[in-house]
């Protein structure tokens, strides 16, 4: 670049009739005027000019000198930063010519946004230092710097700059000069890194915001995580100078998203590549930070508004037809299944009683649905006020829940075993006087069919779930009531109609059969719920629970067996029972919490590895096919789509094509690190299944309950059109 | 309710407000300066500097090539601010002036020549501005400009008649018939 403008050589001309001026007056008041000045003369024009200054006044005997090159700019004009924004040049410097110089490095404070003519630029105003670390081939000795600047200083027009600065450092004491102060001011405005500023990222996230735009966010974490006015540039995006970002409160105690919209490069270019961010928030705060964003759904970005604690109940109908349609598939669902048992037996049982009785039985169980979902609400609105992180399903990651849920369903099968009487379906006499009795089992039933509801999602359970939880209290408590409402619909239905049972089998003696073999089914439960327990809490606080839910299961039997001779012996061993049901809520609790961290899922042999962010990232990098598997022990469904899709042919052979990347997330146990995951998804629960691909970098969601068909075509569509074509 | 005229004309108009608000603004969203405001009048005009310059084909080419014509002379960059923001309004201006005789020619001094210019023009979208180059600034040299954009309205007899610092909104009415006038030769009077 030549130089365009002429200004600066008559400029500079006057400047040395001044500096002589001001030379002769000090040897006129004979001052030991400096050999040497720790600062170069200014060369420029009245718009911009530049010097070279040093922070001491000789080369002293460090290998190193501070250095730096002063801009000074008229009001309006600016120069620009390494990365100039949407126009503009950064300054460059050529050493050629300088001796006992081995390497000068520039450094560069926090720029400063302008935004002129519609156009983002970034760069400096005013008067600014770029420190610069001048390394001395020979410490000790003299030091020339001859310094070439070509730079661009622009207002309503653009100037080329080229300035050849020199700056001679005698050997001797390094006594800090003038200039001293102003390069450390200017080093202390360089940014430094995000622990600086107390802040650490979570993430980064690139979101698709049409065909040919995107959104970036950054999702930060800190104690004192409270940014007062940010800005954010970023280096390394394959076009377009982003607008300053929106602050956003994150969902979670102490984060902050920085949203960038409008970023002219789609997504699928964004994702993956590796971006510098320079964020700044006022005078001194800055740092500087890589980070390879990663794809994600434009719903799943932190919106552009925080999401008041208290909403109205200004939601459109749809999620509420989804949480009531996901409510009524629960009810076929897997988990829900040891449950049906027993709701089938209430039934039948009741086929023979008044149609009145049955009507409020089955309203009871309703009840207790509808009571279940409340609860849940409840709860999970009280973790979100305080901050915890939420989702669908996560009592099960408790240990205390789970011995507890075991005890229950030990309970239940003692009840059906006629062991014990949690209900007392014995005619109509007995209906009159224990009515509120039954209506309480019937009541517990429903809640307890909710609590096991929750370990695996439906259809349509997901994205209301999803909806309901990214909200206020109303809205979480209306959607799971919708919820409650769709998984209460069969009792609904027969209260309704009470005519529909009668077309049940009559009660017999096959009941008491039925009774027994449902009783199995729920023992068999309780062993699952073991299971999941040895995964969550340890081997030990399992084996545990396993041995109290024995000794409660053969209390029960020996106190059946007593029968009503002993009554004594009888209330001693309801006692027993019931401290046996506490010891193992109390032992799980206190056994997991002894354990800390359970052994990890033995998967050596498998393919999948543990799913991180990283691991993501990498893999898109690579130019892989990513599958993510997100699960839980806990979770039924999950189990069921191991089982009959990704673990067997032909999905399983396809899994093991080389591009493929498997990762698993096992949200067995809470991981925050998953949960995110989930929520970028807008999904609370598990399971979660995405396909990554070249093609298809913001991933494919797959249905909860997967089908081959449905596996096998994401990974097609992830795989893009090359490939599609060579089929 | 007195009858259905009143809701029907209310939707009339919000219809109408709406359509206005939808209709996409011809000019930039910015308010550059205005031509009449940023012109600087050559007075008496002056015959321009030797200069050449490059087509996208490679071929040089001078001002003698434009002979007859009415010229608006642009020297830019692509990595110049201002320069860039009144690039689509010059694009327009070349499509709507043309059939006056009248041709837009920016220079671009940008060191990396073609390839800046053509991928400039591609997301920009500019379509009706020819590419030409003059990647060591010997234009910028020539002509002594303190800074780009600076613009240059040469007349059909080729002599410059205005000079434009700064970048301004070319394609409006005022600055068109401005432009047809500037680049009339003075009447052989005196």
């Amino acid at each position: 670049m030549k130089a365009v403008m002429t200004r600066p050589r008559t400029f500079s001309r006057m400047r040395l009739r001044r500096l002589g001026l001001v030379a002769m007056l000090a040897l006129s008041f004979l001052l030991p005027a400096p050999a040497h000045a720790a600062a170069s003369g200014w060369v420029g024009n009245h718009h911009a000019s530049v010097r070279l200054i040093t922070a001491e006044q000789a080369t002293g005997s460090a290998g190193t000198v501070d250095a730096g090159l002063e801009f000074r700019l008229a009001p309006g004009w600016h120069i620009y930063w390494r990365e100039p924004g949407a126009a503009g040049l950064p300054p460059t410097i050529s050493w050629h010519g300088s001796q006992n110089l081995k390497q000068a490095s520039l450094s560069w404070p926090a720029p400063l946004r302008s935004v002129t003519d519609g156009l983002q630029t970034y760069g400096y105003a005013g008067t600014v230092v770029l420190p610069i670390a001048a390394e001395l081939e020979h410490p000790g000795a003299p030091l020339r710097l001859h310094a070439t600047v070509n730079y661009l200083a622009c207002r309503d027009i653009c100037v080329p700059f080229h300035a050849v600065l020199d700056l001679s450092l005698p050997a001797g004491i390094a006594v800090p000069g003038p200039e001293a102060g102003r390069i450390a001011a200017a080093a202390a405005h360089v940014p430094g890194d995000l622990a600086e500023l107390g802040l650490k990222l979570i993430r980064a996230e690139v979101a698709p915001a049409g065909a040919a735009q995107s959104e970036l966010a950054l999702v930060l974490k800190g104690r004192r995580a409270r940014l007062t006015h940010p800005d954010l540039f970023v280096e390394g995006l394959p076009r377009g100078a982003p607008g300053p970002p929106r602050l956003v409160p994150g969902s979670e105690g102490g984060q902050v998203s920085l949203v960038l919209r409008g970023i002219d490069a789609p997504a699928a270019e964004i994702a993956g590549r590796t971006l510098t961010f320079t964020l700044t928030d006022g005078p001194g705060r800055a740092a500087t930070f890589s980070a390879r964003p990663i794809a994600a759904n434009p719903a799943s970005l932190p919106g552009p508004l925080a999401t008041p604690l208290a909403t109205p109940l200004a939601i459109p109908l749809t999620p509420f037809a989804l949480a009531f349609l996901g409510g009524l598939l629960l009810n076929v669902m897997p988990c829900v299944l040891p449950v049906l048992a027993l709701k089938l037996m209430g039934l039948v049982a009741l086929a023979g009683v008044e149609r009145r009785a049955a009507r409020r039985e089955l309203l009871a169980s309703a009840g207790g649905v509808l009571a279940g979902f409340a609860v849940l609400a409840s709860a999970l609105i009280g973790l979100k006020a305080v901050g915890a992180s939420i989702g669908w399903g996560i009592q099960f990651q408790e240990p205390w829940f789970l011995a507890a849920m075991t005890m229950v369903m030990v309970l239940f099968a003692a009840d059906l075993w006629g062991w014990i009487t949690i209900t007392t379906p014995r005619g109509l006499a007995a209906l009159a006087i224990a009515g509120r009795r039954r209506h309480l089992g019937a009541l517990l039933t429903g809640a307890f069919a909710t609590l096991l509801a929750t370990s695996c999602s439906a259809p349509f359970v997901g994205t209301a779930v999803g909806f309901a939880l990214a909200r206020g209290p109303m809205s979480i408590l209306a959607i799971f009531l919708a919820m409650g409402l769709g998984l209460s619909l069969p009792y609904l239905l027969g209260a309704a109609a009470p005519r529909l049972i009668i077309f049940l089998p009559r009660p017999g003696p096959w009941m008491v059969r039925l009774a027994r073999l449902f009783g199995v089914f729920l023992l068999g439960t309780a062993l699952w719920l073991l299971l999941v327990l040895f995964q969550v809490g340890g081997t030990s606080t399992a084996l545990m629970v396993g041995v109290l839910a024995a000794l409660l299961l053969g209390t029960l039997g020996w106190r059946h067996r007593l029968g009503g001779r002993r009554e004594g012996l009888r209330r001693i061993a309801t006692v027993a029972a019931s401290g046996l049901a506490a010891a193992a809520i109390l032992a799980a609790e206190l056994g997991a919490a002894g354990a800390g961290t359970a052994a990890p899922r033995a998967e050596a042999a498998s393919a999948w590895h543990p799913f991180t962010q990283e691991a993501l990232a990498q893999g898109l990098a690579e130019g892989k096919r990513v599958v993510i598997d997100v699960t839980a022990a806990w979770c039924l469904i999950c189990q069921v789509n191991a089982a009959t899709v990704l673990d067997r042919a032909p999905v399983a052979g396809a899994l093991a094509a080389p591009d493929i990347l498997l990762l698993r997330a096992d949200w067995t146990r809470p991981d925050p690190a998953i949960t995110r995951y989930l929520q970028s998804f807008g999904r609370y629960g598990v399971p979660l299944d995405v396909v990554y691909g070249p093609a298809s970098p913001a991933g494919i969601v797959l249905p909860d309950l997967l089908t081959s068909g449905d596996v096998l075509r994401a990974l097609d569509r992830a795989a893009g059109m090359r490939q599609a074509a060579e089929r | 309710m007195a009858g259905s005229p009143l809701p029907r004309r209310v939707l009339l108009v919000s219809l109408g407000a709406l359509g206005l608000l939808a209709t996409p603004r011809r000019s930039n969203a910015l308010p550059l300066d205005t031509l009449s405001d940023a012109l600087e009048r050559v007075n008496p005009r002056t015959v321009p500097p030797p200069i050449s310059f490059k087509t996208a084909t490679g071929a040089r080419q001078t001002l003698a090539d434009y002979r007859g014509k009415g010229l608006v002379l642009n020297i830019w960059a692509t990595w110049c601010g201002p320069c860039v923001a009144e690039m689509p309004s010059l694009d327009r201006l070349a499509a709507d002036i043309a059939p006056f005789g009248i041709a837009v020619l920016p220079i671009s001094i940008d060191a990396m020549g073609l390839p800046a210019v053509k991928s400039f023009y591609a997301t920009n979208r500019i379509e009706h501005l020819p590419m030409l180059l003059d990647p060591d600034g010997d234009v910028a040299h020539a002509f002594k400009l303190d800074g780009i954009p600076t613009s240059f309205i040469v007349d059909r007899s080729g002599r410059i008649t205005g000079r434009v610092e700064g970048s301004v909104q070319w394609d409006t009415k005022q600055a068109i018939a401005m432009l047809r006038n500037l680049v009339e030769p003075l009447p052989q009077s005196g």
